[in-house]
């Protein structure tokens, strides 16, 4: 009856061993399978993602060009010869001026040369050898 | 288990461990021994290097308007080895696309993995076309990302500006600053599924695009179109062969407008054929730098300028201008209006030719070549752009017996526009020669200035004192005793000179007959002056004795001068009324 016990016993240890084993290489694979898709979803959310800021950046420059297309001297030009912008030129006895001083140019970096002895003191200019 | 049994099972076991040792085998072989060969050849059919775009810089004027901008297009691209039936592929492209059938099916079959068909598709089209080619199920045409260049002022300031095409020719600051302007491509190694959707996750070594770098000159659209405009109405009414005009601050030598007739839009000339190109090359040609002539009077500056310099003559001093005929070795050179005594002063008032002789004599000939081209003539300007010359000057040891007297009056040299302009300009601010300058700065695409071209004086030319007198003499010019009354600039105490020389005959020596380049070259306030501004027109077209440059560029300097001076908020002088511009005594040179 013992002899009959005893060889019939389950290896519980090497059982769970296996188990263990088992459930960790299929968990192990699961976790690649499922990272894997995560990592091709991942993919297409940045490829759609890239796409959109694609598109938004072309949306911008054709928004752009087309700024700089309708606010062109030759478009404005154009408008006002077709009669579309009214302009009335403003004569000299229309202009008051509120100092005497000439600004005559574009506020840059140039503009605070008004003469030739000025320009000599320029610490900008080069001199060519 | 019998014998029997046991041999079969061991036949069994040996003939199954021979197929698993074949596999095996295979499979080493597969993944070890050919381990290269397999893997390049999945990488070549999967894997792919996509090209990032850089983004080509603009170009823009002084005040950031844009002169040369991208505007979003698709690139058409074929994958031949995806397309199964090319003929089907290309009879749906080829109307859209404006291509031939057979060009298109040619391409189609060339055996690439990566063929451009047509850039700068418009996105309506691309969409439309990729709708068709969805329908009919054709595979392997994609449509890329692209851009097109596009200059939304047209013909204005084309010369300039300029262009660029894919073979890389060009004109313009399009060509010249080309390096800083294209940028780099970026690329990117990725993989691709069999529908030929990118696989992201696999994708491997990337380098970024460098957009180009944005390029803002020192030309002004505002004065631009001030020039062009009074270019077009001065073309309309003399049809000229060419006409060009500059307008520089004198001070620092800055380009604010430069204009040419006949000129050419940028937006259609960068898509023709070399064939195309070749036809138009007079219009794509910027005149103010690339053409060289005779300068005519204008040239006297130089005589006098260095005349005075080298206290040879006072302004005040006389000569005698033989009452309108002077001969010298053996030839006569005449005045149109003869003179008498006239001071050095008048001579440039009067433009005497006979009067600038004599000061050339005066001078002798190594200090007036010497002042020639210290004045800049016979040299590049270095001006940044593309195909400038340098003139002809010949040396003393070329020059004839004549020459001392010819030269003097602008003959027997050849000068570009843009080298008189400089030349004046110098005069202008008090003797200081200075480089032409086209470009302020060169900027990346966040705003950062990467590089600035501040001022370059060449070299002092003349005395301060010597640049009064020249200007106090350009100021009689524009009086109602000198040459060129039309050129007054109501409310402006204005200076400048005036230039008529005779065309040069392409084909014998000497001159055409009734064929002139007339010319003005002036600025304002004469004190200070904002601008110098030079008006050329080549061979214009005008009633008999109405050619000369006082009749004809001077009334366009003094359009422009008004319109300029407006914009630039000058302020009049209440002292230089408008009504001062009596004409009283008209001259010409």
């Amino acid at each position: 009856m013992n002899r009959r016990r005893h060889a019939n016993l389950v290896p519980v240890a090497a059982l769970v061993k296996w188990v263990v084993v088992a459930f960790f290489l299929c968990t192990a694979g699961l976790c690649y399978v499922y990272f894997k898709n995560q990592m091709q979803t991942t993919g297409n959310d940045i490829r759609g993602l890239e796409t959109r800021l694609n598109e938004l950046r072309m949306d911008d420059d054709r928004e752009r060009a087309q700024i700089n297309r309708l606010s062109s001297q030759s478009y404005l030009e154009r408008r006002l010869q077709e009669g579309f912008i009214q302009l009335t030129p403003i004569t000299d006895d229309h202009i008051v001026r509120l100092h005497m001083a000439a600004t005559r140019t574009p506020a840059d970096a140039t503009a605070d040369i008004d003469g030739a002895d000025q320009l000599s003191q320029d610490p900008n200019r080069i001199v060519a050898q | 288990m019998t014998h029997s049994a046991k041999v079969r099972a061991l036949i069994a076991c040996c003939a199954l461990a021979l197929v698993f040792t074949g596999f095996s085998a295979r499979l080493v072989q597969l993944q070890v021994t050919e381990h290269e060969k397999w893997a390049d050849w999945a990488h070549e059919k999967h894997g792919t290097r996509q090209t990032i775009y850089a983004q080509r810089g603009l170009i823009m004027d002084i005040n950031q308007q844009t002169l040369a901008d991208n505007e979003p297009a698709r690139m058409v691209i074929a994958d031949d080895s995806m397309i199964t039936d090319p003929d089907d592929a290309a009879a749906v492209m080829a109307g859209p696309l404006g291509m031939s059938e057979t060009d298109l099916l040619a391409k189609l079959t060339s055996g690439r993995r990566y063929i451009v068909i047509k850039k700068g598709v418009p996105e309506d089209l691309a969409e439309q076309l990729d709708t068709r080619l969805a329908v009919r199920s054709i595979r392997g045409i994609t449509f890329q990302q692209d851009s097109e260049r596009i200059y939304p002022n047209g013909t204005m300031a084309c010369h300039v500006i300029g262009f660029i095409n894919d073979k890389h020719n060009g004109v313009g600051i399009e060509t010249q600053e080309d390096q800083y302007l294209s940028g780099h491509d970026g690329f990117r190694y990725t993989e691709r599924d069999r529908s030929g959707q990118e696989l992201v996750a696999y994708r491997g070594q990337e380098h970024a695009a460098q957009d180009g770098y944005n390029v803002r000159l020192t030309i002004d659209m505002n004065l631009q179109n001030i020039v062009e405009t009074q270019l077009d109405a001065a073309c309309k009414q003399y049809k000229p062969q060419k006409a060009i005009c500059i307008l520089m601050r004198p001070q620092t030598g800055e380009i604010l407008a430069m204009a040419n007739r006949p000129n050419f839009d940028p937006n259609d000339v960068r898509t023709e054929t070399p064939d195309q190109l070749a036809a138009n090359v007079a219009a794509l040609k910027n005149c103010a730098i690339t053409d060289e002539m005779e300068p005519g009077s204008t040239f006297k500056m130089v005589t006098a300028a260095g005349a005075l310099n080298e206290h040879v003559v006072t302004p005040d001093t006389t000569i005698y201008c033989e009452n309108g005929s002077f001969t010298y070795a053996g030839r006569s050179l005449r005045d149109d209006h003869p003179n008498g005594d006239l001071s050095v002063d008048d001579i440039l008032i009067k433009s005497s030719n006979i009067g600038a002789a004599k000061l050339g004599i005066s001078l002798g000939e190594q200090r007036l070549y010497s002042y020639i081209r210290a004045f800049g003539f016979g040299e590049r300007t270095n001006i940044l752009l593309p195909g400038e010359i340098p003139g002809l000057v010949p040396p003393p040891q070329r020059w004839s017996k004549l020459s001392i007297t010819r030269i003097p009056m602008g003959q027997e040299v050849a000068v570009t526009p843009l080298q008189t302009i400089t030349a004046m300009a110098a005069i202008a601010n008090g003797g200081h020669l200075m480089m032409p300058q086209i470009i302020h700065d060169i900027s990346d695409p966040n705003g950062g200035v990467i590089s600035t071209f501040p001022p370059v004086e060449i070299r002092q030319i003349i005395t301060p004192e010597t640049a009064r007198e020249m200007t106090a003499a350009f100021r009689g010019v524009v009086s109602a005793r000198g040459t060129a009354v039309g050129a007054k600039v109501p409310g402006f105490d204005t200076a400048g000179k005036t230039g008529t020389a005779e065309k040069i005959d392409p084909d014998k020596p000497g001159y055409l007959s009734g064929h002139y380049i007339v010319s003005f070259c002036g600025y304002l306030p004469a004190d200070d002056p904002a601008f110098v501004c030079l008006v050329m027109l080549d061979d214009p077209h005008t009633a008999e004795d109405q050619y000369y440059g006082g009749l004809v560029a001077a009334p366009i300097f003094s359009r422009i001068g008004a319109q300029v001076a407006r914009y630039m908020n000058l302020v009049p002088q209440p002292d230089v009324p408008a009504s001062s511009l009596v004409v009283t005594q008209r001259e010409h040179d």
